[in-house]
């Protein structure tokens, strides 16, 4: 096959069926649901998600790539899905950022440029100035895994207590803190 | 024969999960044939039951069979259409017009920088034919190997290898410089 056929080939494969990133976003949720309380499956996902992902069934195809971000003390991770919110993990904080970002696409650019900022100005919330917040947007050839840090004393620390005070966008840290206490949970609308 | 009922929960597990993986690609399988969204998702839901009711012969080929499931409830789904109208229209003939009107939804992700590409290939598939369209989609988006092609078309090897080439050449054809 000559090469200007080669290169329509890959061009082709750039786009992907309508629905395909809903499955591969939802099988990676669940591959870092299990990894929370699973460190050899965090491992396993940290190493080679791609195998994690055929290990389900699903194939990624040799355009696709995973960005994995593992969460430190001090940082936070929002991941702005392309296909559906998957609602149950989440906090009402979060499905709200995502809500907006999915129906407004210059709130979602802002979001990744300047999340704080953008989520300051925009829902007029208070974050912790401790904590440093990333927003990835996935895409169809291209998605984003957040990692969930494992306190080394498998409690939270000051900064993660600040984080939920004020309402850090990190569902998995969200989903970490079964109830927040009474209060704790400090976000202003 | 597989049949639902003898195999073993894993054999059970494995096809729900080909299932659930390969539905997105079922769905623009099933579109290469009707056009409106909701009547492919009609039509692979269709397939599915096929794909349980009657199981299927090797695991190794669980892929290709889906794919199969899909084709034969879509050319059922058009044959009922047709009997409806009361044309009598030979099968394989009128399948290029598919159903009347314009295609509702999309075939692909959207996404921004995909966008006008993503318009761009799916105007230009409507415009090639049935079968060179039909072995593009498994290929490129299936990722099935002209065996497996093969398999689910009913055709041989060479002429799924030979129907991808012309298909390729007629989307170039379509395209343009877009491509580039």
């Amino acid at each position: 096959m000559d090469e200007a056929l080669c290169k329509l080939e890959e061009r082709l494969r750039l786009l992907r069926p309508k629905g395909e990133t809903t499955v591969l976003e939802s099988a990676l949720e669940k591959l870092v649901r299990q990894s929370i309380h699973d460190p050899d499956q965090l491992e396993r996902l940290r190493l080679d998600p791609g195998q994690c992902l055929g290990d389900l069934g699903i194939a990624l195809s040799p355009e696709q790539v995973i960005h994995l971000h593992q969460e430190v003390a001090g940082e936070a991770h929002l991941v702005l899905p392309l296909g559906e919110i998957h609602r149950e993990d989440l906090t009402p904080e979060i499905i709200r950022i995502l809500a907006r970002a999915k129906t407004d696409l210059g709130f979602a650019a802002s979001l990744v440029e300047d999340p704080r900022r953008t989520i300051e100005e925009e829902f007029h919330w208070r974050l912790p100035g401790s904590v440093q917040i990333f927003v990835h947007q996935n895409q169809v050839n291209c998605l984003h895994v957040v990692l969930p840090w494992d306190s080394p004393t498998g409690e939270l620390t000051d900064q993660e207590l600040d984080l939920v005070a004020g309402a850090g966008p990190s569902p998995v840290w969200w989903r970490r803190i079964v109830k927040p206490a009474n209060g704790v949970n400090g976000v202003g609308g | 024969m597989w049949k639902p009922g003898t195999d073993s929960v894993a054999e059970h597990e494995r096809d729900t999960v080909l299932l659930q993986a390969s539905y997105p690609l079922l769905v623009v399988v099933a579109r290469q044939y009707v056009h409106s969204a909701d009547d492919a998702d009609d039509v692979v839901q269709e397939a599915v039951s096929r794909f349980w009711k009657y199981g299927r012969q090797q695991a190794e080929n669980g892929k290709a069979y889906l794919i199969s499931c899909v084709r034969h409830a879509s050319l059922d789904y058009l044959k009922d259409r047709q009997r409806r109208k009361q044309e009598e229209l030979a099968v394989g003939q009128g399948l290029d017009a598919r159903c009347a009107g314009s295609p509702t939804g999309s075939l692909f992700e959207s996404s921004l920088e995909l966008e006008e590409w993503r318009k761009a290939v799916e105007r230009a598939l409507e415009q090639i034919p049935l079968e060179q369209r039909e072995v593009l989609v498994l290929k490129i988006w299936g990722e099935c190997t002209f065996p497996q092609i093969g398999e689910a078309l009913g055709i041989s090897l060479n002429t799924a290898a030979s129907r991808y080439r012309y298909g390729l050449l007629a989307l170039r054809k379509l395209l343009g410089e877009s491509y580039c």
